[in-house]
Protein backbone atom coordinates (compact mmCIF):
# COMPACT_ATOMS: atom_id res chain seq x y z
CA UNK A 1 0.00 0.00 0.00
CA UNK A 2 1.35 3.57 -1.05
CA UNK A 3 0.97 6.01 2.02
CA UNK A 4 1.55 9.71 0.63
CA UNK A 5 3.10 11.86 3.38
CA UNK A 6 2.57 15.06 2.07
CA UNK A 7 4.71 18.15 2.92
CA UNK A 8 2.27 21.53 2.23
CA UNK A 9 4.18 24.58 2.31
CA UNK A 10 1.50 27.37 1.79
CA UNK A 11 1.49 30.12 -1.40
CA UNK A 12 3.25 33.13 -1.63
CA UNK A 13 1.54 36.19 -0.87
CA UNK A 14 -1.56 37.09 1.33
CA UNK A 15 -0.76 36.67 5.37
CA UNK A 16 0.80 33.49 5.92
CA UNK A 17 1.96 34.86 9.45
CA UNK A 18 -1.61 33.24 10.52
CA UNK A 19 -0.57 30.07 10.19
CA UNK A 20 3.02 28.99 10.17
CA UNK A 21 2.83 25.65 10.43
CA UNK A 22 3.18 23.36 7.34
CA UNK A 23 0.20 20.65 7.58
CA UNK A 24 1.16 16.93 6.40
CA UNK A 25 -1.32 14.33 5.32
CA UNK A 26 -0.68 10.85 6.02
CA UNK A 27 -2.85 8.26 3.96
CA UNK A 28 -4.51 10.25 0.95
CA UNK A 29 -3.66 7.92 -1.55
CA UNK A 30 -5.75 5.32 0.57
CA UNK A 31 -8.45 7.40 1.26
CA UNK A 32 -8.27 8.65 -2.27
CA UNK A 33 -8.17 4.78 -3.24
CA UNK A 34 -10.45 2.88 -1.01
CA UNK A 35 -13.17 5.04 0.68
CA UNK A 36 -15.93 5.52 -1.71
CA UNK A 37 -17.63 8.72 -2.15
CA UNK A 38 -20.23 9.16 0.53
CA UNK A 39 -22.01 11.91 2.87
CA UNK A 40 -20.77 10.13 5.98
CA UNK A 41 -17.91 7.30 7.34
CA UNK A 42 -17.26 5.43 10.21
CA UNK A 43 -13.85 5.50 11.93
CA UNK A 44 -14.00 1.47 11.15
CA UNK A 45 -14.42 2.21 7.41
CA UNK A 46 -11.15 4.66 7.22
CA UNK A 47 -9.41 1.76 9.65
CA UNK A 48 -10.19 -0.57 6.66
CA UNK A 49 -9.18 1.81 3.59
CA UNK A 50 -6.32 2.69 5.67
CA UNK A 51 -5.37 -0.75 6.40
CA UNK A 52 -4.05 0.48 10.06
CA UNK A 53 -5.43 0.32 13.79
CA UNK A 54 -8.74 2.50 14.73
CA UNK A 55 -5.99 4.45 16.98
CA UNK A 56 -4.07 4.91 13.76
CA UNK A 57 -7.05 5.71 11.81
CA UNK A 58 -8.19 8.65 14.42
CA UNK A 59 -5.26 9.63 14.18
CA UNK A 60 -5.26 10.45 10.02
CA UNK A 61 -8.92 11.64 11.28
CA UNK A 62 -7.48 14.24 13.13
CA UNK A 63 -4.89 15.64 10.48
CA UNK A 64 -7.87 15.58 8.30
CA UNK A 65 -9.93 17.37 10.76
CA UNK A 66 -6.45 19.56 11.35
CA UNK A 67 -6.29 20.81 7.83
CA UNK A 68 -10.61 21.28 7.51
CA UNK A 69 -11.32 18.74 5.26
CA UNK A 70 -13.63 17.39 7.71
CA UNK A 71 -17.38 19.11 8.16
CA UNK A 72 -18.64 17.30 11.15
CA UNK A 73 -17.38 14.60 13.24
CA UNK A 74 -19.25 13.27 16.23
CA UNK A 75 -19.56 9.43 17.56
CA UNK A 76 -17.33 7.50 15.46
CA UNK A 77 -19.12 9.15 12.45
CA UNK A 78 -17.49 12.06 10.07
CA UNK A 79 -18.05 13.80 6.98
CA UNK A 80 -15.80 14.54 4.91
CA UNK A 81 -15.12 17.58 2.27
CA UNK A 82 -15.29 15.94 -1.29
CA UNK A 83 -12.43 17.73 -1.92
CA UNK A 84 -10.42 15.71 0.00
CA UNK A 85 -10.59 13.35 -3.31
CA UNK A 86 -9.12 16.00 -5.80
CA UNK A 87 -5.84 15.15 -7.39
CA UNK A 88 -2.52 15.07 -4.85
CA UNK A 89 -1.27 17.92 -7.55
CA UNK A 90 -4.27 20.24 -6.23
CA UNK A 91 -4.29 19.53 -2.51
CA UNK A 92 -1.21 21.98 -1.80
CA UNK A 93 -3.36 25.29 -3.81
CA UNK A 94 -6.80 24.40 -1.56
CA UNK A 95 -5.12 24.31 2.05
CA UNK A 96 -4.54 27.74 2.11
CA UNK A 97 -8.48 28.06 0.98
CA UNK A 98 -9.26 25.06 3.91
CA UNK A 99 -7.85 26.71 6.72
CA UNK A 100 -9.55 29.83 5.56
CA UNK A 101 -12.83 27.62 5.94
CA UNK A 102 -11.78 25.88 9.42
CA UNK A 103 -11.06 29.49 11.15
CA UNK A 104 -13.95 31.49 9.33
CA UNK A 105 -16.31 32.63 12.03
CA UNK A 106 -20.29 32.47 10.85
CA UNK A 107 -22.71 35.34 11.61
CA UNK A 108 -26.80 36.22 11.67
CA UNK A 109 -28.75 38.86 13.07
CA UNK A 110 -29.51 39.07 16.83
CA UNK A 111 -33.56 38.28 15.24
CA UNK A 112 -32.37 35.13 13.83
CA UNK A 113 -32.64 36.15 10.33
CA UNK A 114 -29.56 35.78 7.80
CA UNK A 115 -29.01 39.81 7.04
CA UNK A 116 -26.81 38.73 4.16
CA UNK A 117 -27.74 41.80 2.10
CA UNK A 118 -27.31 43.91 5.36
CA UNK A 119 -24.15 42.47 5.89
CA UNK A 120 -22.79 42.67 2.19
CA UNK A 121 -23.50 46.91 2.24
CA UNK A 122 -22.06 46.93 5.98
CA UNK A 123 -18.79 44.97 4.49
CA UNK A 124 -18.72 46.86 1.19
CA UNK A 125 -17.31 49.38 3.45
CA UNK A 126 -14.20 48.08 4.88
CA UNK A 127 -11.65 45.93 2.46
CA UNK A 128 -11.64 42.69 1.67
CA UNK A 129 -12.59 40.19 -1.52
CA UNK A 130 -15.81 38.34 -1.63
CA UNK A 131 -15.38 34.97 -2.55
CA UNK A 132 -17.17 31.67 -3.29
CA UNK A 133 -21.21 32.04 -3.65
CA UNK A 134 -21.82 35.54 -4.49
CA UNK A 135 -18.29 35.80 -5.63
CA UNK A 136 -18.86 32.63 -8.18
CA UNK A 137 -22.64 33.69 -8.97
CA UNK A 138 -20.45 37.20 -10.61
CA UNK A 139 -18.34 35.06 -12.65
CA UNK A 140 -20.06 32.52 -13.94
CA UNK A 141 -23.97 33.14 -12.92
CA UNK A 142 -24.14 29.10 -12.79
CA UNK A 143 -25.95 28.84 -9.25
CA UNK A 144 -27.66 30.80 -7.12
CA UNK A 145 -26.04 32.24 -3.88
CA UNK A 146 -27.23 31.63 -0.53
CA UNK A 147 -24.20 32.24 1.85
CA UNK A 148 -21.79 35.52 2.07
CA UNK A 149 -17.61 34.69 2.12
CA UNK A 150 -16.00 37.61 2.58
CA UNK A 151 -12.51 37.82 3.41
CA UNK A 152 -11.97 41.43 5.45
CA UNK A 153 -8.33 42.69 5.01
CA UNK A 154 -8.83 43.43 8.64
CA UNK A 155 -10.79 40.21 10.12
CA UNK A 156 -11.04 41.30 13.35
CA UNK A 157 -12.60 44.95 12.39
CA UNK A 158 -14.88 43.56 9.99
CA UNK A 159 -15.86 41.21 13.11
CA UNK A 160 -16.64 44.14 15.29
CA UNK A 161 -18.29 46.04 12.56
CA UNK A 162 -20.84 43.35 12.21
CA UNK A 163 -21.09 42.58 16.61
CA UNK A 164 -21.73 46.74 16.59
CA UNK A 165 -24.64 45.81 14.01
CA UNK A 166 -26.60 43.40 15.81
CA UNK A 167 -24.93 40.33 14.37
CA UNK A 168 -24.23 37.38 16.60
CA UNK A 169 -22.00 34.43 15.81
CA UNK A 170 -24.14 31.17 15.04
CA UNK A 171 -23.20 27.71 12.73
CA UNK A 172 -25.66 28.38 10.75
CA UNK A 173 -24.89 31.76 9.91
CA UNK A 174 -25.07 32.57 6.22
CA UNK A 175 -22.79 35.90 6.81
CA UNK A 176 -19.05 34.08 6.62
CA UNK A 177 -15.86 36.00 7.39
CA UNK A 178 -12.85 34.20 6.37
CA UNK A 179 -9.05 35.17 7.90
CA UNK A 180 -6.71 35.86 4.63
CA UNK A 181 -4.44 33.12 4.23
CA UNK A 182 -2.53 32.06 1.10
CA UNK A 183 -2.35 34.24 -2.26
CA UNK A 184 -4.80 36.95 -2.89
CA UNK A 185 -2.85 38.09 -6.03
CA UNK A 186 -5.54 36.61 -8.84
CA UNK A 187 -9.03 36.86 -7.28
CA UNK A 188 -10.54 34.93 -9.98
CA UNK A 189 -8.07 32.04 -9.02
CA UNK A 190 -8.89 32.21 -5.28
CA UNK A 191 -12.60 31.88 -5.96
CA UNK A 192 -11.63 28.98 -7.90
CA UNK A 193 -9.41 27.62 -5.27
CA UNK A 194 -11.57 27.97 -2.72
CA UNK A 195 -14.24 26.62 -4.58
CA UNK A 196 -13.06 23.50 -4.84
CA UNK A 197 -11.50 23.56 -0.88
CA UNK A 198 -15.17 23.91 0.00
CA UNK A 199 -16.36 21.03 -2.02
CA UNK A 200 -20.03 19.95 -3.13
CA UNK A 201 -21.57 22.90 -4.81
CA UNK A 202 -18.49 24.71 -4.79
CA UNK A 203 -16.74 21.81 -6.75
CA UNK A 204 -19.52 22.97 -9.58
CA UNK A 205 -18.81 26.93 -9.54
CA UNK A 206 -15.30 25.78 -9.89
CA UNK A 207 -15.87 23.66 -13.21
CA UNK A 208 -17.95 26.75 -14.35
CA UNK A 209 -15.04 29.34 -13.46
CA UNK A 210 -12.45 26.97 -15.58
CA UNK A 211 -15.03 26.44 -18.33
CA UNK A 212 -15.02 30.54 -18.01
CA UNK A 213 -11.06 31.38 -17.69
CA UNK A 214 -9.37 28.37 -18.72
CA UNK A 215 -6.25 30.39 -19.00
CA UNK A 216 -6.46 31.36 -15.05
CA UNK A 217 -7.24 28.33 -14.21
CA UNK A 218 -4.97 25.99 -15.94
CA UNK A 219 -2.70 26.78 -12.78
CA UNK A 220 -4.58 23.89 -11.71
CA UNK A 221 -2.43 21.42 -13.63
CA UNK A 222 -3.83 18.12 -13.63
CA UNK A 223 -7.37 19.05 -13.05
CA UNK A 224 -7.07 21.59 -16.11
CA UNK A 225 -6.21 18.82 -18.17
CA UNK A 226 -8.95 16.69 -17.34
CA UNK A 227 -11.65 19.83 -17.06
CA UNK A 228 -10.37 20.37 -20.85
CA UNK A 229 -10.42 17.01 -21.32
CA UNK A 230 -14.32 16.70 -20.44
CA UNK A 231 -14.87 20.54 -22.45
CA UNK A 232 -13.66 18.75 -25.84
CA UNK A 233 -15.26 15.21 -24.89
CA UNK A 234 -18.86 17.29 -24.58
CA UNK A 235 -18.01 19.14 -27.45
CA UNK A 236 -16.86 16.14 -29.79
CA UNK A 237 -20.08 13.86 -28.56
CA UNK A 238 -22.93 17.32 -29.82
CA UNK A 239 -20.56 16.98 -33.19
CA UNK A 240 -21.22 13.04 -33.47
CA UNK A 241 -25.13 13.85 -32.49
CA UNK A 242 -25.26 16.27 -35.22
CA UNK A 243 -23.64 13.89 -38.32
CA UNK A 244 -25.71 11.09 -36.68
CA UNK A 245 -28.83 13.01 -37.06
CA UNK A 246 -28.16 14.07 -40.56
CA UNK A 247 -27.23 10.54 -41.61
CA UNK A 248 -30.38 9.12 -40.76
CA UNK B 1 -30.94 41.67 -6.08
CA UNK B 2 -33.35 38.81 -7.29
CA UNK B 3 -31.20 36.00 -7.70
CA UNK B 4 -32.23 32.86 -9.71
CA UNK B 5 -33.93 31.46 -6.68
CA UNK B 6 -36.54 33.36 -6.76
CA UNK B 7 -37.22 32.71 -10.88
CA UNK B 8 -37.08 29.23 -10.22
CA UNK B 9 -39.65 28.86 -7.43
CA UNK B 10 -41.67 31.39 -9.74
CA UNK B 11 -41.16 28.61 -12.62
CA UNK B 12 -41.98 25.64 -10.66
CA UNK B 13 -45.44 27.21 -9.83
CA UNK B 14 -45.68 27.66 -13.70
CA UNK B 15 -44.38 24.45 -14.59
CA UNK B 16 -46.91 22.81 -12.45
CA UNK B 17 -50.17 25.18 -14.36
CA UNK B 18 -48.93 23.25 -17.63
CA UNK B 19 -48.03 19.60 -15.98
CA UNK B 20 -50.67 19.42 -13.70
CA UNK B 21 -49.37 15.71 -12.76
CA UNK B 22 -45.67 16.98 -12.37
CA UNK B 23 -43.57 16.19 -9.20
CA UNK B 24 -40.30 18.53 -9.03
CA UNK B 25 -37.48 16.07 -7.75
CA UNK B 26 -33.66 17.06 -7.59
CA UNK B 27 -32.87 20.59 -7.12
CA UNK B 28 -35.97 22.16 -6.55
CA UNK B 29 -37.55 19.77 -4.24
CA UNK B 30 -34.34 20.61 -1.97
CA UNK B 31 -34.92 24.27 -2.44
CA UNK B 32 -38.28 23.76 -1.39
CA UNK B 33 -37.85 21.38 1.94
CA UNK B 34 -34.84 24.01 2.59
CA UNK B 35 -37.49 26.48 2.90
CA UNK B 36 -36.07 27.88 -0.59
CA UNK B 37 -32.82 28.49 0.43
CA UNK B 38 -30.09 26.58 -0.81
CA UNK B 39 -27.94 26.92 -3.64
CA UNK B 40 -28.85 25.42 -6.99
CA UNK B 41 -28.77 24.89 -10.63
CA UNK B 42 -30.91 26.45 -12.86
CA UNK B 43 -32.58 23.52 -13.99
CA UNK B 44 -35.32 21.71 -13.17
CA UNK B 45 -36.07 17.86 -12.51
CA UNK B 46 -39.83 16.49 -12.75
CA UNK B 47 -41.06 13.47 -12.39
CA UNK B 48 -44.21 12.73 -14.25
CA UNK B 49 -46.74 9.74 -13.58
CA UNK B 50 -49.45 11.17 -16.40
CA UNK B 51 -47.44 10.18 -19.54
CA UNK B 52 -50.01 11.81 -21.61
CA UNK B 53 -49.26 15.30 -19.51
CA UNK B 54 -45.64 15.49 -21.24
CA UNK B 55 -46.58 14.16 -24.74
CA UNK B 56 -44.49 15.84 -27.05
CA UNK B 57 -46.73 17.60 -28.92
CA UNK B 58 -48.83 18.84 -25.99
CA UNK B 59 -45.24 20.07 -25.00
CA UNK B 60 -44.72 21.92 -27.57
CA UNK B 61 -48.31 23.22 -27.93
CA UNK B 62 -47.10 24.42 -24.46
CA UNK B 63 -44.33 26.51 -26.13
CA UNK B 64 -41.68 23.94 -24.71
CA UNK B 65 -38.70 23.14 -27.15
CA UNK B 66 -36.38 20.41 -27.29
CA UNK B 67 -32.61 21.68 -28.56
CA UNK B 68 -32.24 19.13 -31.99
CA UNK B 69 -28.42 18.90 -30.67
CA UNK B 70 -28.49 17.93 -27.22
CA UNK B 71 -32.46 16.11 -27.18
CA UNK B 72 -32.49 18.68 -23.89
CA UNK B 73 -36.18 20.33 -23.10
CA UNK B 74 -36.51 23.48 -22.49
CA UNK B 75 -39.59 24.81 -21.17
CA UNK B 76 -41.41 28.22 -22.87
CA UNK B 77 -39.46 30.48 -20.06
CA UNK B 78 -35.86 28.87 -20.99
CA UNK B 79 -35.32 26.72 -18.23
CA UNK B 80 -33.76 23.32 -19.09
CA UNK B 81 -36.02 20.48 -17.79
CA UNK B 82 -35.68 16.71 -17.59
CA UNK B 83 -38.68 14.86 -17.20
CA UNK B 84 -38.79 11.57 -15.65
CA UNK B 85 -41.42 9.31 -16.59
CA UNK B 86 -40.39 5.55 -16.20
CA UNK B 87 -37.94 5.37 -12.53
CA UNK B 88 -35.86 7.81 -11.12
CA UNK B 89 -32.76 6.84 -8.52
CA UNK B 90 -34.24 3.34 -7.83
CA UNK B 91 -38.21 4.52 -7.57
CA UNK B 92 -40.79 4.32 -10.12
CA UNK B 93 -42.56 7.79 -11.04
CA UNK B 94 -45.82 6.37 -9.20
CA UNK B 95 -44.26 5.36 -6.13
CA UNK B 96 -42.33 9.07 -6.29
CA UNK B 97 -46.19 10.28 -7.00
CA UNK B 98 -48.18 8.46 -4.14
CA UNK B 99 -45.92 9.88 -1.67
CA UNK B 100 -44.99 13.28 -2.34
CA UNK B 101 -46.24 16.32 -0.49
CA UNK B 102 -47.72 19.40 -1.42
CA UNK B 103 -45.72 22.77 -0.46
CA UNK B 104 -46.49 26.26 -1.63
CA UNK B 105 -43.70 27.58 -3.82
CA UNK B 106 -45.70 31.04 -3.31
CA UNK B 107 -48.59 31.98 -1.90
CA UNK B 108 -51.74 29.88 -2.97
CA UNK B 109 -49.50 28.07 -5.50
CA UNK B 110 -49.04 24.75 -4.21
CA UNK B 111 -46.62 22.59 -5.82
CA UNK B 112 -45.85 18.87 -5.55
CA UNK B 113 -42.36 17.68 -4.81
CA UNK B 114 -40.93 14.10 -3.42
CA UNK B 115 -41.36 12.92 0.25
CA UNK B 116 -37.76 14.11 1.94
CA UNK B 117 -36.89 10.64 2.66
CA UNK B 118 -37.53 9.58 -0.76
CA UNK B 119 -35.28 13.05 -1.72
CA UNK B 120 -32.72 12.10 0.62
CA UNK B 121 -32.33 8.30 -0.83
CA UNK B 122 -32.13 9.89 -4.43
CA UNK B 123 -29.57 12.73 -3.23
CA UNK B 124 -27.57 9.96 -1.82
CA UNK B 125 -27.86 7.46 -4.81
CA UNK B 126 -26.74 10.09 -7.46
CA UNK B 127 -23.53 10.79 -4.78
CA UNK B 128 -24.35 14.20 -4.36
CA UNK B 129 -23.31 13.79 -1.12
CA UNK B 130 -22.77 17.58 0.12
CA UNK B 131 -27.28 17.84 -0.58
CA UNK B 132 -27.23 14.56 1.03
CA UNK B 133 -25.47 16.14 4.48
CA UNK B 134 -27.76 19.87 3.71
CA UNK B 135 -30.63 17.53 4.12
CA UNK B 136 -30.10 15.55 6.97
CA UNK B 137 -28.54 18.21 9.19
CA UNK B 138 -31.61 20.61 8.31
CA UNK B 139 -34.23 18.41 8.44
CA UNK B 140 -33.33 16.22 10.75
CA UNK B 141 -36.01 16.28 13.12
CA UNK B 142 -38.45 16.33 9.93
CA UNK B 143 -36.93 12.87 8.62
CA UNK B 144 -39.09 9.73 9.48
CA UNK B 145 -36.52 6.89 10.55
CA UNK B 146 -38.81 4.16 10.00
CA UNK B 147 -40.16 5.36 6.53
CA UNK B 148 -36.70 5.94 5.10
CA UNK B 149 -35.60 2.43 6.28
CA UNK B 150 -38.92 0.90 4.52
CA UNK B 151 -37.39 2.19 1.82
CA UNK B 152 -34.05 1.97 1.80
CA UNK B 153 -32.75 -0.67 -1.11
CA UNK B 154 -30.49 -2.34 2.31
CA UNK B 155 -29.14 -2.09 5.95
CA UNK B 156 -26.11 -0.77 4.37
CA UNK B 157 -28.06 2.81 2.90
CA UNK B 158 -29.80 3.04 5.62
CA UNK B 159 -27.13 3.23 7.79
CA UNK B 160 -25.06 5.43 5.68
CA UNK B 161 -27.74 8.02 5.99
CA UNK B 162 -27.94 7.38 9.59
CA UNK B 163 -24.74 8.35 9.91
CA UNK B 164 -24.77 11.38 8.38
CA UNK B 165 -26.69 12.41 11.29
CA UNK B 166 -24.55 10.68 13.81
CA UNK B 167 -21.32 12.71 12.29
CA UNK B 168 -23.64 16.11 12.82
CA UNK B 169 -24.45 14.65 16.55
CA UNK B 170 -27.84 14.90 15.92
CA UNK B 171 -28.64 11.43 16.97
CA UNK B 172 -30.79 11.17 20.30
CA UNK B 173 -28.66 8.43 22.52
Amino acid sequence: MIIVYIHIPYGSGGMKNMDTDHPRLHALTAIQTNLPLKAAYTLDELAHATRRSRPTAYRYLTELEQNGFVIAHHGGAFSLRDSVFLPATIIPHIIPSLHALKKAKRFRLHNGKPGVTRAKKLLSEVSGMTTLDYAAYEITGCQTPDTFYFYPDLFEEAVQLLRANNYVESPKGKVVLLPKIGDFSNPTLRVFYDSLALGGRGMLDAIAISSRYPDITKSSEYLNFLLSLTRKVEQDTRGADKIGQHTR
Amino acid sequence: MQTKSANIRDECVQVNAEIPSAVFVGAAATLAHLGWAFRTTRDLDVAVEVVSDVDEDRLLQLKYWKNATTNEWYTPRGIKIDIYIGNLNGFSVADIAKQSVVVQARKNAPIKVARLEMLILMKHRAGLVSDVQALVKAKYSSIDWNYLEGISKDSAEFQEIRNVARAFGLLKP
